[in-house]
């Protein structure tokens, strides 16, 4: 009986359903969700995450009962979250909230294509469909009759040799429009409210660097076809999609980028009103920082954005097909999708091409060419409390998030987010020592930098008296004990070769001619110093103050530290022995040795106090420790110069010249030592291939 | 002199050398071409053989058969035959059908004269019925039907065999002949599993995880095409850039039903090679279909990069697997024709021939404790990999105690608790436990406290990656070379990026090692005095190992993966030790006492129109099942749905202790583990469940029905009825409202 009963259920609810567009979904995502943690070591770091989406659906307009797409090309939707679906093939087609069919819009009037129209865009009961191809965007109303035509408007700001293919188009609240034209690199097309054309906006710049600026004098002062030809490149990124939010901020996109990390930052930006300067952080790659590309044609691809009220920002990346949500802040909230051009599983693609946002970012439509299906992701109970208690977090609303942020962080313990969530709470309650715990747990140097400066003032205020005093006392006895020193002649490190290398900083040309001279320099005390300035230099990276600190201990390895600093100073002290033997230089290896390794004391003082001072200071006060170090790198070449002019008995010219040379040499050796590596390496490859070989007959 | 015997040995080691790379010594059986032999095949249909309930009849135009039940006349035709009139096109002339559905066998396979092989595909349409020759050869109770494939010049034989219930179809690989195209795969009877487009109250079932029914209706001239290896991918073809996190076929079954008729498949032999191909709403073939295809000849993708662009080429072995590939095909009708009747086949059919028993209780939770991870740390700067307990086995004690109060039958599974943690080291974990999550006597005392309290213990070995050597294995010798003859090489892929970690490699035990694996992990466990075993990997991992290519093809293209993997655990069973298998794939499941993480969702493609319990309906009441992590789960709230209507436990993975050098773990979970998160809502979610867990304890599943999208009904041999609801709205039922992502239970003791 209960059979029966089930199946009369099932039946009269799959004619109910079969009248729906959509494949109902239980499963999640089948790619895992991860963000990007900052501020840990020098390269953002890819971490999993909690899923804040779920695929909810996979909108097939043929389960309506209407023509598959031929190929999707953009979606929009209107205030009641109707969405629109723009068909390369003159179709659009409205379904309500619920993904139900309301409407399907064939030829403009029964007889105005648009076909391979990219765009379309819904504002004040107008329909706007950008018909590329056709030069011009055609407003029609929701029974699909024309209402009118935009065109390129006659301007004399408009180059000769401009071609019209409007991409995209939105509307502000005031009734500027901005109209993206494909391939156009001059910005987006602002009209005015009366269809004014108004000029350019938003144009991406190129990014110049020193080298491409003498690239460029070189190729202009030495003209040929292939520079011309490669000159083209270094347009401006063209934009691909644009979009506005709540204040009437435009956001654009660029597409397809170069390589390099500078093209790859300011993907999105948020546009100043009037100069239409990037008012997001420029710093920020709003894709993925490392991928290893397939081959050639594989590059991350933003394609489409949209922005909710609460100022997240959805992007959508066609080449690796992902989806990333950031802040208003650009801080990352998740990274979901995926399929790479082979998905065959729901939330998966291999060709997505168009997004839209609903219900302020809850839910994400993802619209794909290879199946023309709408995959809908929507937000789950997770993702909801996240998004919420980061938009509070950044309204300033610190007391509300505490609880809230440490729901998130029993689900999900890799969320950056809720440690700076949970420390600016605790900052805002004054708790300055949890709120420290919680800012270098989840690596928000601000919050902790603000918090630091309250433990530090308390600590201070509390202290001042003993502080006081023993600052007193210390400087005090300073003097005392020079005046004693000086008076009474006192020596209080008898050993001649230690006194001589301690006094070096304070009497370099003195002590470096002893040092040629009288022999009074010392090879143990050299590998000391060199061997302290090894430790103090990675004691500046472990030991340095968090605030200052880029330490990372899974990639930080102080091996190579010990080439960049010891070795360089070993290089250096090879090759200019090298090259003054050559050129009539008279200091002996022993010698050059003995200066450069004395000429490291102001590095390995600057070292220490660098150490203790960015555990005290703040960043504000960082100028101090960069003063400190460009100071102290002077008085290291002061004194190497000193000393090297002493030892080798040179004029200054030739002391320039020898120095040239030198680095030279070092250069050299680099080279020489790389190629040595690599034949090594090419051997052990060659041994390992043969005994592959010979042991898998 | 000493230069001539220097180049005397120079010479010797190259010629040494040159010789690997020629072909093995090896002789396949498969058989030459034969040119000669004169087609014979009946002009028109006839009845092959008959039995009691069925006829067998040779179906003349497409050389496949028809099986007729003799009672209605209904029939199940290899190449099915559209319903509807003949089509014609715009210039009035009849549109011909496409080939692929009047196939007996897609064939794929490359030449070997031209450089790479390239790969191609034929069929039996295409490449016998026009251009070929057919042999028919009665057998006892069928029929050998032999395909001349004349333009590519190889041969397969297909036998067809009528049993009392059920059709055999199989190919003897021994018996193909081949010339210079080499057959790479062979796919048996596309069609025989299918069902016309738009056909109402119809579906395609695949044991895609939990198992999932795909749509049938028309889509395009393309279709929407899904794929999946049986009992997962192949690692050892090194298949880069996967898009997605994939469920596996665990089991080799597959299905469909079209109205009043359905059909049911099974892979009896040949399974480990098998993948499972489906094809729906293609209105150029007018049926949706799905079908195994045997990769006969397996491969690696070899990438290589030239000139800044990179190709990828599949290099495959010389010879082909030996050895029977058959399916059995049992006709369904009536109220058997749906998806509740295919899990009765296979369970008996696993009773009877691959010896599934009672084992044990059905547990009501189980409880993965993870112990430790390699993390990297610094000293003065120089890093190095050490082991982080992220769970003691003093804390251990702790949280069994705890759960235990609450939770009546519980299990656990003692994870990464060797020497290596959760990554991979040497092969199980080097056998001794890791330093840091605790002494052998604190192990010891906590299997005492479960045995206490009742709670099974399982201890965890990876017998499957390895990254170092050690206890007896060796990376070198020991590990699985790919179709290359070169060692095959397993990355961390990195999901985030998607890319794999090329400094995180590791390697696979060959399976003649397996034996050897477990009978050390059994006397390690039995020397702790442990009573149950756990073999995450080994039971739900399969690859192919070609490092015998020039003795045996056994292992290639994954051909008897799975028998390797069952005699070893029988191993663990005579040595006394309870067995806990994870996701298992089918060869491990029916020996296994416990599966956790078993699926209770699917893959989820584009075809698929919903998730149904099959895997747990096949083993429940058989097997002690639990579900996929709750707390790993995206989502909760529907894991926990998979466990209540597959009637199976709740599973939890949980650790003790995080920090955040966490975030730099290759094992991606650890974020939703920390024990004192989870207690509440597991402690609360077990609280909800309790009774029904009680009153379903020994009871079987006796259907599971779709009621509508999203809404489904199990009902067990008691009288106990749970309906759960996906959705997330309230959906009515026949027990009345089921709120959004929430179930109700009637009968019973509920």
């Amino acid at each position: 009986m209960k059979k029966a009963l089930c199946r009369l259920f099932a039946v009269i609810l799959a004619i109910c359903l079969a009248a729906g567009a959509v494949t109902a979904v239980s499963a999640a995502a089948p790619t895992d969700s991860y963000t990007y943690w900052t501020n840990v070591g020098t390269q953002r770091k890819a971490v999993y995450g909690k899923a804040m989406y779920d695929v909810s659906t996979v909108i097939d307009v043929t389960k309506l009962g209407l023509e598959r797409f031929s190929k999707i090309t953009s979606l929009c939707k209107d205030n009641d979250n109707n969405l629109y679906i723009l068909d390369a093939q003159s179709r659009v087609v409205i379904l309500d909230d619920e993904y139900n069919l309301i409407k399907e819009i064939g030829l403009i009037d029964g007889s105005i294509s648009y076909n391979n129209a990219k765009g379309i865009y819904y504002n004040d009961g107008v329909i706007y469909i950008c018909n590329t191809e056709g030069a011009n965007i055609y407003m029609i109303n929701s029974d699909g009759a024309l209402i009118d035509t935009i065109t390129l408007p006659e301007s004399t700001l408009i180059p000769d040799d401009f071609e019209f293919k409007p991409s995209r188009i939105i509307r502000d609240k005031n009734g500027y429009m901005y109209v993206v034209s494909e391939g156009s690199y001059y910005g987006t097309l602002l009209y005015a409210p009366d269809r004014t054309f108004l000029g350019f906006y938003g144009a991406n710049t190129v990014n110049a660097s020193l080298a491409s600026v003498f690239t460029n004098i070189s190729n202009r002062l030495f003209p040929n076809v292939e520079k011309h030809a490669n000159s083209a490149k270094k347009f401006p990124y063209s934009l691909v999609d644009v979009a506005i939010d709540k204040d009437g901020f435009v956001y654009t996109c660029n597409g397809y980028t170069t390589l390099s990390s500078s093209a790859r930052n300011a993907q999105i930006r948020r546009l100043s009103p009037g100069e239409g300067n990037n008012l997001l952080n420029n710093k920020v790659n709003f894709t993925d920082t490392e991928i290893i590309y397939i081959d050639n044609f594989h590059k991350q691809d933003i394609c489409d954005i949209d922005v909710d009220d609460n100022g997240f920002i959805y992007a959508l990346e066609s080449c690796f097909d992902k989806i990333f949500v950031y802040d208003s802040d650009c801080r990352i909230l998740t990274v979901f999708g995926g399929g790479m051009g082979a998905g065959t599983q729901k939330g998966t693609f291999s060709n997505s091409c168009a997004m839209v946002t609903k219900n302020n970012g809850d839910s994400i439509l993802v619209a794909e060419n290879d199946t023309n299906n709408i995959t809908v992701f929507k937000i789950n109970d997770y993702g909801k409390k996240v998004k919420e208690l980061d938009y509070l977090t950044l309204e300033g609303n610190y007391d509300a998030v505490k609880e809230g942020w440490f729901e998130v962080l029993a689900q999900d313990q890799n969320s950056q987010l809720a440690y700076s969530g949970i420390a600016n709470a605790y900052l805002e309650e004054e708790d300055y020592d949890t709120a420290l715990y919680y800012a270098k747990l989840g690596y928000d140097k601000d919050t902790y930098a603000v918090a630091f400066e309250y433990v530090r003032k308390d600590f201070i205020s509390e202290n001042f008296t003993w502080l006081f005093l023993i600052i007193v006392v210390v400087v005090i006895g300073a003097i005392v004990l020079m005046f004693v020193t000086n008076k009474k002649k006192l020596v209080f490190i008898k050993n001649p070769s230690l006194n001589l290398m301690l006094t070096t900083a304070i009497h370099p040309s003195n002590n470096f001619t002893d040092i040629k001279e009288k022999k009074l320099g010392s090879l143990p005390l050299c590998f000391l110093l060199l061997v302290l300035y090894y430790v103090v230099t990675v004691m500046k990276t472990i030991a340095g103050g968090f605030l200052f600190s880029e330490y990372d201990p899974t990639t930080f390895n102080s091996i190579l530290v010990l080439v960049r600093s010891v070795g360089l100073v070993v290089l250096w002290i090879v090759a200019n022995w090298l090259v003054c033997t050559l050129l009539g230089g008279k200091g002996k290896l022993k010698e050059i040795t003995i200066v450069t390794c004395y000429s490291l004391l102001p590095l390995i003082l600057e070292g220490i106090i660098y150490i203790i001072l960015s555990n005290v200071l703040l960043p504000v006060e960082a100028s101090f420790l960069s003063i400190l170090s460009v100071l102290a790198t002077i008085y290291f070449g002061i004194m190497l110069i000193i000393g090297m002019l002493k030892i080798h008995d040179y004029s200054m010219g030739k002391f320039i010249w020898t120095t040239i040379l030198t680095v030279i040499g070092m250069a050299i050796i680099i080279f020489l030592i790389i190629m040595l590596i690599i034949l090594v390496q090419q051997f052990g490859a060659f041994v390992i291939t043969l005994v592959t070989e010979i042991t898998t007959i | 002199m000493k230069k001539r015997i220097f180049s005397i040995l120079l010479c010797l080691l190259l010629l040494f050398g040159l010789t690997a790379c020629g072909e093995g010594g090896y002789t396949p059986s498969q058989k030459a071409f034969d040119t000669e032999v004169k087609a014979s095949v009946p002009s028109s249909d006839q009845v092959i053989t008959q039995n009691s309930k069925y006829s067998l009849e040779f179906d003349a135009e497409t050389t496949g058969v028809v099986l007729v039940e003799t009672a209605t006349g209904t029939k199940w035709e290899v190449c099915p035959t559209p319903t509807g009139e003949q089509k014609f096109d715009a210039l009035g002339m009849p549109i011909k059908r496409h080939s692929f559905p009047q196939s007996v066998l897609e064939v794929g396979y490359m030449d070997t004269k031209i450089s790479g092989g390239g790969n191609m595909v034929t069929t039996t349409y295409d490449g016998v019925v026009d251009f070929g020759r057919i042999i028919y050869k009665p057998i006892e109770n069928g029929v050998t039907v032999e395909y001349y494939f004349e333009s590519q010049e190889f041969m397969i034989p297909v036998d067809y065999v009528l049993y009392d219930d059920y059709l055999s179809i199989s190919v003897d690989t021994t018996r193909i002949q081949e010339k210079d195209m080499r057959v790479t795969y062979v796919s048996l009877t596309p069609f025989l599993c299918s069902v016309e487009n738009d056909t109402p109250d119809s579906y395609l079932f695949i044991p895609s995880g939990s198992g999932a029914l795909l749509d049938t209706a028309s889509v395009n001239d393309q279709g929407l095409k899904y794929k999946a290896y049986v009992y997962g991918e192949d690692l050892t073809m090194e298949e880069k850039y996967l898009a997605a996190n994939q469920n596996y076929v665990r089991l080799p079954v597959y299905g469909y039903k079209s109205g009043n008729k359905g059909g049911f498949a099974i892979i009896d032999k040949g399974a480990d090679t098998a993948v499972l191909n489906t094809t729906s709403g293609n209105t150029a073939y007018e049926f949706s279909a799905i079908y195994p295809s045997f990769q006969l000849r397996g491969f690696t993708n070899h990438e290589a990069t030239s000139f800044n662009s990179t190709y990828n080429a599949n290099i495959y072995p010389n010879n082909m697997i030996e050895g029977t590939l058959s399916v059995r095909f049992y006709p369904l009708t009536n109220e058997n024709a749906n998806y509740n009747a295919m899990a009765d086949i296979y369970r008996d059919y696993l009773i009877a021939e691959k010896g599934l028993t009672e084992t044990a209780e059905q547990d009501d939770m189980s409880v993965t404790l993870i112990g430790g991870t390699q993390i990297t740390k610094s000293f003065l700067g120089i890093p190095y990999k050490t082991l982080l307990a992220t769970t003691t086995l003093e804390q251990a004690e702790d949280m069994v105690s705890e759960i235990s109060e609450t939770v009546d039958s519980l299990t656990v599974k003692l994870k990464g608790f060797t020497a290596s943690g959760i990554d991979v080291g040497k092969i199980g974990g080097g056998y001794t436990l890791g330093g840091s999550v605790g002494s052998v006597s604190q192990l010891k005392e906590l299997s005492t406290l479960c045995a206490d309290k009742n709670v099974d213990m399982y201890f965890d070995y990876d017998l499957v990656r390895f990254g170092s050597s050690g206890k007896g294995f060796s990376t070198f010798s020991d590990s699985v070379m790919n179709s290359g003859i070169i060692k095959a090489d397993q990355f961390i892929f990195d999901k985030a990026v998607r890319n794999n970690e090329e400094k995180l490699n590791y390697r696979l035990l060959r399976p003649v090692c397996f034996t050897d694996a477990v009978s050390k992990a059994v006397d390690k466990n039995n020397s702790w005095k442990l009573g149950g075993i756990s073999f995450e990997t080994l039971t739900s991992l399969s690859y192919s190992d070609y490092s015998d290519y020039n003795s045996t093809t056994a292992y290639n293209s994954k051909h008897l993966f799975g028998d390797a993997v069952s005699s070893s655990l029988a191993k663990a069973k005579e040595g006394g030790q309870k067995l806990m298998a994870t996701s298992a794939n089918a060869y491990a499941a029916v020996l296994a006492d416990v599966i956790i993480d078993a699926p209770t969702t699917s893959d989820d493609g584009y075809a698929f129109i919903e998730d149904v319990p099959f895997y747990s309906m096949v083993f429940r009441g058989y097997v002690s099942l639990t579900g996929e992590s709750i707390n790993l789960s995206d989502n909760s709230k529907k894991a926990v749905l998979g466990s209540v209507e597959g009637g199976i436990g709740l599973n939890y993975t949980i650790i003790s202790q995080w920090e955040n050098s966490l975030i730099d773990a290759y094992y991606p979970y650890f974020y939703s583990t920390v024990y004192s998160s989870v207690k509440e809502d597991m402690m609360a979610t077990y609280g909800e469940l309790a009774d029904y867990y009680s009153s379903i304890k020994d009871a079987k599943i006796t259907s599971n029905t779709v009621i509508s999208s999203g809404v489904h009904c199990t009902e067990f041999d008691n009288g106990v009825t749970v309906y759960v609801n996906y959705n997330d709205k309230t959906v009515q039922t026949p027990a009345g409202e089921v709120g959004a992502l929430d179930y109700v239970i009637t009968g019973g003791a509920a």
